[in-house]
């Protein structure tokens, strides 16, 4: 067991030397002096000779890697070219609000896609399986953001039951959540149902049957406690995707988290958010993907085994 | 002398393996015809009436797609602002946009985007995915561990966010699009390919040709890789609409297409601030995107099915 967490966190600090390397390319092949992006054209050359040193942007690109990760590794993000704020500070703030979103529809997602799921199994072919077999093949293959603005229309300003924009209440978090939950509620209850199908027909429940348990205990305990392994796989590997997913739904319904600070800085240029937004998305994906990889090797020592050899 | 021999008897493995399945008859007396790979895939994909029903919904698009201009009723950049904003009529059945271009014609020709997005850039990665991984599986060592790890450090970024960052620095456009896109998936092509080559060379027939010479290259390109083929292309359509659901989002952005190119990310993005007094502007768009889509995953998911039913979840 120690010997499998040890090789995955060796594995997890290669990937995220590469990511930091990724980024910083990524960053640094943007066609335009950022300097003059920022200034625009009224500076002097001596200005913006005077501030690329300030900045640091004379020095070769090595030094500047090093430099970028070395701060990084300690947290500093370097400062927004527009606002001066840390960028860390900045990051900080609005994960919260993006942790916030990403939570709840995380938790829309999972209690109704299992309890869809299962009821969808325990009807194998009925109506209320076709229903939502075609559900979640639909909530699959709709855009995220087109969801949410078929949300804003329809509860926002049809039926004005919750706002629109913005985040002043707590009722503001509800649309949003919901156009992000369904579809991640769809995928999950798509493995909920073949997870137990294949756990109901195992010979233990007709055992469990047998014995005279009652069918809600059948259900509950034996079956479906058996069938979570790959929906926490899911569940787990969604994540992070779950967190990008909320930079769309932000983006439409306003709300400042990070996605919105992504996409902002995009329009503004201002790299060093960017680059800091982008690597910090991309580490807490690294780490979820680690936390659940580590975690299931609990729930099933059987993993250990095969995937840590 | 010896190197004809050599190439004789390579060519000989070639032989048996192309006729593969055929020599190896299901034996006499059974009652089963032989018939191809091909056609048996067939035969199983189009039994299910769900994926019968979303090939002809896909072949509708794809001659809406070539067809653009004789199919669509307007011209999707004729602007007439007189028009703007007009709901459904008998003249445009989808209504008119904030400059008077009929919307059932931009939808039109925004088949032609998100169709080519789709399928360029999944043709993209799988160049790239099936090369890498089939290097990685083949040639095994340091040179898998360096293919091996770059996946892992490219599927490290969320994919949304790995498409901004790349169109950040290309700039937006359609061909960027392409590229960027590309990029994106790739690794889930070279993860496939690079587990099913590394299988694959350990057989028997691969390790025949091993021995009779054949070079590292005609082994991997005649042997290996058409045995991945079904793997390859079910991965390709169930590429897809993934490709078709992040154009529209970085053209929903502001990221991917520009106007006045048709797109239906696009559409949307800029439907949006009609939503409170013309709600039928952003519901088309979003409908043809997820008919799109629908109609790529139930294709695929048969595809796989009938193709390959170790893919399957």
């Amino acid at each position: 067991m120690a010997g499998y967490i040890l090789k995955r966190l060796l594995q997890t600090v290669v990937v995220l030397w590469g990511v930091s390397l990724v980024t910083f390319i990524l960053m640094n092949v943007v066609p335009g002096d950022p300097v003059l992006l920022m200034l625009e054209k009224r500076a002097t050359p001596e200005a913006v000779e005077r501030i690329r040193h300030e900045m640091g942007l004379d020095r070769p690109k090595t030094t500047q890697y090093f430099d970028f990760v070395s701060k990084a590794v300690r947290l500093d993000l370097g400062r927004s070219y527009f606002t001066k704020e840390p960028v860390m500070t900045a990051l900080t703030r609005r994960f919260g609000v993006t942790l916030r979103l990403a939570s709840s529809a995380y938790a829309i997602a999972l209690l109704l896609g299992i309890s869809v799921g299962v009821a969808s199994a325990l009807q194998r072919g009925g109506a209320l399986d076709s229903l939502v077999r075609g559900g979640a093949v639909i909530g699959i293959s709709a855009p995220v953001f087109w969801v949410a603005i078929i949300l804003q229309m329809v509860f926002g300003l049809r039926l004005g039951w919750f706002p629109i924009s913005g985040i002043r209440s707590e009722w503001s978090f509800v649309l949003p959540a919901v156009a992000l939950g369904i579809r991640y509620m769809a995928s999950i209850s798509r493995v909920t149902r073949t997870s137990m199908l294949e756990v109901i027909s195992q010979d233990y429940i007709r055992t469990a049957r047998a014995k005279g348990l009652a069918e809600r205990v059948v259900i509950l305990k034996h079956a479906l406690k058996n069938a979570l392994i790959p929906i926490i796989t899911l569940a787990g590997s969604e994540l992070g995707n779950l967190l990008a997913g909320s930079m769309l739904t932000e983006w439409v319904f306003a709300i400042p988290g990070m996605g919105k600070l992504m996409v902002d800085s995009i329009l503004m240029r201002d790299l060093p958010m960017l680059q800091g937004t982008v690597l910090y998305i991309a580490v807490v994906f690294v780490l979820s993907n680690l936390t659940v990889d580590i975690s299931y090797a609990f729930i099933d020592p059987r993993i250990r085994y095969v995937k840590g050899d | 002398m010896p190197d004809t021999t050599r190439k004789n008897s390579v060519q000989a493995i070639d032989d048996i393996y192309e006729s593969g399945p055929e020599t190896l008859e299901t034996g006499e007396g059974s009652p089963r015809e032989s018939r191809g790979f091909l056609a048996d895939s067939a035969e199983r994909l189009f039994e299910n009436r769900l994926v019968m029903a979303s090939t002809i919904v896909l072949a509708i698009l794809v001659i809406l797609a070539v067809f653009a201009p004789l199919l669509a009723p307007y011209d999707p950049a004729e602007q007439t602002l007189a028009d703007s904003l007009k709901g459904p009529s008998a003249s445009h059945p989808l209504g008119t946009d904030e400059m008077g271009r009929d919307i059932l014609s931009r939808i039109i020709y925004g088949t032609r985007i998100s169709l080519s997005v789709g399928i360029i850039s999944q043709l993209i990665a799988c160049c790239i995915g099936v090369l890498l991984g089939s290097v990685a599986g083949f040639y095994g060592g340091l040179t898998d561990t360096v293919i091996s790890r770059s996946i892992e450090i490219f599927s490290a970024f969320p994919e949304l966010l790995f498409a901004i960052g790349i169109m950040f620095v290309l700039g937006p456009g359609v061909i960027n699009v392409f590229i960027a896109l590309g990029l994106l998936s790739w690794t889930s092509y070279a993860r496939l390919v690079r587990g099913q080559v590394m299988q694959l060379r350990e057989m028997e027939y691969t390790q025949a040709c091993i021995v009779c010479g054949g070079s590292n290259a005609r082994i991997i390109m005649r042997h290996l890789l058409p045995n991945c083929f079904s793997t390859i292309i079910v991965l390709v359509t169930l590429g897809i609409p993934g490709a078709i659901l992040t154009e529209a989002s970085l053209s929903y952005i502001g990221l991917g297409v520009q106007p006045p190119t048709a797109s239906w990310g696009q559409m949307i993005s800029t439907a949006q601030q009609y939503i409170s007094f013309y709600p039928y502007y952003s519901i088309s768009p979003g409908i043809a995107i997820i008919v799109t889509v629908l109609a790529f995953n139930i294709f695929g998911d048969g595809l796989r099915d009938a193709l390959d039913p170790r893919l399957r979840e």
